[in-house]
């Protein structure tokens, strides 16, 4: 009986202990940084160069697309007044938002152990494959095809390292690198050549051009770079999750891991989703 | 005002502004409705056909690429078959440079198997090592020309596509060639823009298309918008969605959107809502101020006799008692009436107003489609030209290799060699001359030719090739034995010296080239073109009157005057009814160089929307009529009007009661008021008045509506609008709406002119003296004649009556008035006249000459006057002259009675001063006296005394009889007598002769007087003497 009470002491105890949880985390969100949320602007880094993702359109200087939308949504959701979008390059966001120039990178940024040391994290918010993209004219159509040819991915992104795992797990390379440049911009391995550019419009020239023979990103960036003339090898390198990105342990870190977790239970996400595809 | 009648009129006006709304509501949702349906339909249509239209566009693109990459294939095969054939190749960049010139390409290259350039025309971007160029690789493989290996990095200023041809195993020549023409051409026939530039939904109606992967206007007919964000346009994505149907909103223009989505395109067909509302607001806008009217006419006028009844009582045999409720004949009979004429009113401009929309933006629509068909036509025309050119070019420039190959190897001019060089080549027939036109070989079937001497002849042109002209490019023309497009072109071959010594032709057979023209013939653009649910376009050709194109096969070439279109529909801007084949259509016309073009659309389509809008605007305006009716004759048996002392406010004198020839009694102005500028104060009107007040005023607003949407019509309803379509008068003149709303609106507006013209002059005559009253009267009826001369003569013009040639007959019909039919042109010009000055009115008491009475009917040829003895007399309106209109107030009749001399005028007067009253008693037409006149006259046997009565014109005469028995009833009684003419009779008397003295001395007096006064009196007639 007595067992019975305590057990029945304990599950109430725990709900308190829930419950203030719960009444902590409100009050978080409503005190420290976000006391003044109402006037304030939520400073979102967002990409300027990824159709359906983050694409700012020259002309009218408004950025479109899936993560914009999920930015302006979360600012609504955490009370901010405004959103200010600020555009970041993968070699660039990560000192960005470690300075504070942002608050948050809603910037196709995966979510990454490496990663996950300096920064917080929100639920995925989209998966996506990095690809590899050829020219037809190479008549490339598998990666074997590939042995001895030239790679290509952007600088800052995670690709490049993944990359190289997949080939080593798949046999396609013994994963040495034989020499690198100094910036590891250019490195040869046994079986292949990597090269890392600064941008994917880069990227994207380099292998027009012939100068790389294939370039691995992102299936979502990808998709902005195809053309007829190329097509996507039946090869996924990762699969890469996209989430909101905030500074370590900072004050946003929660009120945005629930606010995205609220638009993914909610359908709102998929809405999105559905409305960028 | 009674309480009673206070809460009827509150009840009236409640009615008539639910009726109102109810009505606006009605009608506009059910045109909107209507035109939604009608444009939903349309655009599902297009929607259907757009996938199909794309896919041919896509198609023509796959194969523009292939032929394009077939020449630049052939132009690297040509070089490797120099390179293999012994016709002067070696790899140096001097040779490349020749080669370049000679194929018209940017660059000509060999390029080992490694990548490494051995010979080039000039330098390249390229690195041809890279596996980007694996593709060109493939020539070692299979001996093929490799496909296509296309660059483009604008950033660098790179665009080429590269082709390549194997020379031997270790190099190949690759083709460097900027595909700016295959752009071009995919642009002009493949592009999104190429495929919906030629669709039009409704008037104003398009296509555009928005990229499904980032939301940017990929084709909008605005070209500013394209590459717009749609959703930063205003467009919810949302929206996009594939088959769905909403309003959207772009650039800030509301649209009726139909989306569907093919490949990764929303393609949306949108109709401005603009283009729905300017139409629905004007007829919806009509037909409700008409329902407006009639409803205020109807209630307006049942409060008027119902406010006149309180104030004066009415008699109780107005009033019929229908159990718990009265009805009001009076009121009844005529609200009835108005109501009935309203309503057949209303049906009337709400049909008409349905199809004068309808055909009016049918029309606007058919117009500028044709206008568009026109310059595509035209466009088409250059484009056709371009592509000749074009074709002509690239021929010749195989000629020119195949005569660059022949000349430098001429033991190539055999057999198998001439095939091999034409599959190279990618031609059909290749023929080699010698220097006399006598065919040496050919890889066709064709043996023993020589060049035709006779210069009608197909083959003369080429025996200028021998005589030194550099080339030969004949058209393409349909072959004599197939009839298929064949094209022949020749170049000169050159003997070692550089002499001519003979030619080499080619022949082709260019499908490509007849596919293209094929898809720029009139037929085929004619097709492309859609109009509405099922409208299409047609042309005839100008010369032979034959059609050109039909959607019917079967006409085409036939007469089109054979089946059913006339003459004048021939011409550049008809737009009216065209029957073909005994359908009609409703086309709209225009004039290319060599055909008239059709745009026409059944007339069912047109006009479905107008029978179901006039019924239901029909339906309320009955209900609603009816209620207001019902509301106006009917009223609660208890509460009983009060009848009032009759005359208890004294009526103007200026309205008098007339009896009409059919009885009844009805009131009109008397004569001498209705030419007084001064109105009627609204309390002296009758009811029948203050509501005729109302229809005038209502008539003045719609007539200053109409005239102010004609002056300001460019800023009401902006340009191309149907109002300036129906004003700009492109229709056909004849006896269509389009004339008569024409009509409509310039009477409208001269009527608007001469009134304010009329009101000036009124104003200028009350500060002018007498004479610039007379002027500014003189004025106004000359504007007024004038303008309706004016008026009748613009009116026929535009119902199609030519008037030039009814001023030039007015000389014959003035010859033929004057034989016979010049009383009859009279009478009917007097009786307009008597008409339009209004000079007498029907229930009118005139005078004309002697015969006097009323008016029973004014015809446009003769005018009934009734007589006393209800005699009727038809006067010829041309001999009604002088005429004494005595429809007055009161009128008087007088009696003058002559006394004699003797008689004491003062005993008289007494007399009369006791008897008048009493003639007064026994004579009750006597409105008012006798009066006692005075003397009239001192006669010559009698002194003449007036006495005048007041009476009402219709009892003159008797009264004046009447007064004459009673003054000789008087005098008789008092013994005066009354002088008549008296004879005298005289005994006849001798008369006494003169002497003969006596004579003489008469004589003598006579001279001696004459003599004395010879000065004086000597005028005739002196009135001095």
């Amino acid at each position: 009986m007595a067992a019975k009470g305590g057990r029945v002491a304990l599950v109430a105890a725990l709900a308190l202990v829930c419950a203030l949880a719960g009444l902590v985390g409100c009050a978080s969100a409503s005190d420290g940084n976000l006391v003044a949320a109402g006037e304030r602007t939520l400073r979102v880094g967002v990409r300027s160069d990824v159709v359906g993702f983050g694409y700012l359109n020259e002309t009218t200087g408004k950025y479109y697309g899936l993560e914009i939308d999920i930015a302006e949504e979360m600012a609504s959701r955490l009370g901010f007044s405004d959103v200010e979008f600020a555009t970041v390059l993968p070699e660039t966001r990560k000192d960005m938002l470690m300075n504070g120039e942002i608050d948050c990178l809603v910037a196709c940024y995966s979510i990454a152990e490496s990663r996950q040391k300096n920064f917080d994290f929100s639920a995925a918010y989209y998966a996506d494959n990095s690809v590899i993209v050829v020219e037809n004219s190479s008549l490339v159509d598998d990666v074997e095809d590939l042995k001895g040819l030239t790679f290509g991915t952007m600088a800052g992104s995670n690709t490049a390292p993944q990359l190289v795992i997949k080939l080593t797990e798949s046999g396609f390379t013994s994963g040495e690198a034989l020499s690198a440049s100094e910036d590891n911009s250019d490195v040869q391995f046994d079986t292949f050549h990597l090269v890392q550019m600064a941008s994917y419009q880069e990227l994207a020239q380099a292998l027009e051009e012939g100068r790389i023979d294939a370039a691995c990103m992102d299936g979502s960036i990808a998709k902005t770079y195809m053309s007829s003339d190329r097509s996507i090898l039946d090869f996924t390198i990762d699969t890469q999750k996209y989430g909101v990105a905030t500074q370590k342990d900072s004050a946003l870190s929660q009120p945005v891991a629930e606010a995205v977790q609220g638009m993914l239970d909610d359908g709102t996400i998929a809405r999105l989703t559905d409305k960028w595809n | 005002m009674s309480r009673k009648l206070k809460v009827k009129i509150i009840c009236l006006i409640a009615v008539a502004a639910i009726s109102m709304a109810a009505m606006g509501i009605l009608l506009s949702s059910m045109q909107n409705e209507l035109s939604l349906d009608g444009y939903t339909t349309e655009m599902k249509q297009e929607a259907d056909a757009l996938e199909g239209l794309l896919s041919v566009a896509d198609e023509g693109v796959a194969q523009s690429t292939v032929t394009y990459d077939e020449i630049y294939q052939s132009k690297a095969e040509s070089v490797a078959f120099m390179a293999n054939n012994d016709a002067g190749f070696e790899p140096t960049d001097a040779k490349m440079v020749e080669y370049q010139d000679l194929l018209g390409v940017d660059n000509v290259v060999v390029v080992s198997r490694d990548g490494a350039i051995l010979a080039k025309a000039r330098d390249t971007l390229a690195n041809f090592s890279f596996s980007r160029f694996n593709q060109l690789r493939t020539v070692f493989a299979d001996g093929e020309p490799s496909e296509a290996v296309e660059i483009e990095l604008p950033e660098q200023d790179w665009l080429f596509r590269y082709y390549a041809a194997r020379i031997d195993d270790g190099s190949m020549v690759v083709i460097e060639q900027n595909p700016d023409e295959l752009r071009q051409l995919v642009a002009d026939t493949g592009s999104i823009e190429s495929v919906l530039k030629d669709i039009a939904i409704g008037q104003h109606g398009y296509l555009f298309a928005v990229s499904a992967q980032d939301y940017v206007i990929a084709y909008h007919p605005n070209a500013d918008l394209v590459g717009a964000d749609a959703l930063d346009a205003g467009i919810d994505a949302v929206d996009l969605e594939d088959g769905n149907l909403a309003w959207m909103k772009l650039a800030g223009e509301s649209l009726y959107c139909e989306v569907s989505k093919i490949g990764d395109m929303y393609y949306v067909a949108a109709v401005p809502e603009s283009d729905m509302a300017t139409t629905r607001n004007i007829t919806v806008g009509v037909i409700l101020f008409i329902f407006f009217a009639v409803m205020c006419v109807v209630i307006m006028y049942g409060i008027f006799v119902m406010r006149e009844d309180e104030r004066e009582g009415r008699s109780p045999e107005d009033y019929c008692t229908m159990g718990p409720l009265r009805y009001n004949k009076a009121i009844g009979r005529k609200a009835a009436v108005l109501s009935l004429v309203g309503f057949i009113g209303i049906l009337g401009v709400s049909f008409y107003m349905q199809t004068l929309f309808a055909l009016s933006s049918e029309s606007v629509a058919n117009n500028e489609r044709a206008a568009e068909a026109v310059e595509t036509i035209q466009r088409a025309d250059e484009r056709m030209t371009a592509l000749q050119d074009q074709y002509s070019e690239r021929y010749l420039s195989k000629a020119r290799v195949a005569g660059y190959i022949l000349d430098h190897n001429p033991a190539l001019a055999n057999r198998d060699d001439l095939q091999r060089l034409a599959d190279t080549l990618m031609i059909q027939y290749l023929f080699t001359f010698d220097g006399n036109g006598v065919m040496t070989a050919t890889n066709s079937s064709y043996a023993n030719f020589t060049m035709s001497e006779d210069p009608e002849s197909q083959s003369f042109e080429f025996r200028k090739l021998l005589q030194g002209a550099d080339s030969v490019v004949q058209e393409a023309q349909p072959d004599e034995i197939s009839g298929q497009l064949r094209q022949y072109i020749g170049v000169p071959l050159h003997a070692e010296s550089g002499e001519v010594d003979g030619a080499v032709q080619i022949g082709i057979r260019p499908t490509r080239l007849e596919k293209l023209l094929e898809t720029v013939t009139v037929d085929s653009v004619l097709n492309g073109v859609k109009v509405g649910a099922d409208g299409f376009a047609f042309a005839v050709n100008k010369e032979d009157d034959t059609f050109v194109s039909f959607p019917d096969q079967r006409l085409v070439g036939k007469n089109a005057l054979e089946h059913g279109m006339t003459e004048n529909q021939f011409k550049d801007g008809y737009c009216d009814y065209v029957t073909v084949e005994g359908v009609t259509y409703y086309a709209s016309s225009a004039e290319t160089d060599d055909y008239y073009l059709y745009i026409a659309g059944t007339e069912g389509e047109l006009m479905a929307e107008r029978v179901p809008l006039t019924m239901a605007t029909g339906g309320v305006a009955f209900v609603c009529l009816a209620a207001i009716f019902l509301l106006l004759a009917f009223e609660p048996r208890r509460s009983v009007t009060v009848a009032k002392g009759v005359g208890a406010e004294e009526r103007d004198a200026r309205m008098i009661d007339v009896k009409m020839p059919s009885g009844r009694t009805a009131k009109t102005e008397s004569a001498a008021s209705r030419w007084l500028d001064r109105s009627f104060k609204w309390s002296e009107k009758t009811a029948e008045q203050k509501t005729a007040t109302v229809v005038r005023w209502l008539v003045g607003v719609s007539v200053i509506a109409v005239f102010a949407a004609v002056v300001f019509q460019d800023r009401i309803f902006g340009q191309g609008s149907l109002f300036s379509y129906i004003l700009g008068g492109n229709w056909e003149r004849g006896l269509n709406i389009f004339a008569f709303t024409a009509c409509i609106m310039f009477v409208c507006v001269a009527l608007t002119v001469v009134t304010i013209v009329h009101k000036l002059l009124n104003l200028l005559s009350s500060v002018l003296g007498a004479r610039g009253e007379t002027v500014c009267r003189l004025l106004g009826s000359f504007i007024k004649y004038a303008t309706i001369i004016g008026m009748v003569y613009y009116c026929l013009m535009l119902v199609g009556v030519d008037t030039t040639t009814l001023l030039a007959s007015a000389g014959i019909l003035s010859i033929a008035i004057s034989f016979g039919a010049k009383e009859l042109v009279s009478d009917i010009l007097s009786g307009l006249f008597i008409i339009f000055e209004g000079e007498f009115r029907v229930g009118d008491i005139i005078k004309v000459g002697d015969w006097r009475g009323t008016v029973v009917e004014i015809g446009v040829r003769t005018t009934k006057v009734q007589d006393g003895s209800q005699n009727i007399k038809v006067i010829r309106n041309s001999d009604i002259s002088n005429v004494i209109n005595m429809t007055k107030e009161t009128s008087y009749a007088s009696c003058d009675v002559g006394i004699e001399y003797g008689e004491s005028l003062e005993r008289v007067e007494n007399i009369l001063s006791k008897e008048l009253p009493n003639i007064r008693k026994r004579l009750p037409a006597i409105i008012d006296g006798p009066f006692y006149k005075g003397v009239v006259e001192l006669g010559d046997n009698s002194v003449t005394i007036r006495i005048v009565v007041q009476c009402a014109e219709p009892d003159r005469l008797q009264l004046e009889r009447d007064l004459n028995r009673e003054m000789k009833l008087i005098f008789d009684k008092y013994d005066i007598s009354i002088p008549f003419p008296q004879v005298v009779v005289n005994q006849p008397v001798e008369f006494k002769k003169a002497t003969a003295r006596e004579k003489r001395s008469a004589d003598r007096f006579n001279a001696e007087q004459k003599a004395a006064a010879k000065e004086l009196g000597n005028d005739e007639d002196d009135e001095t003497r």
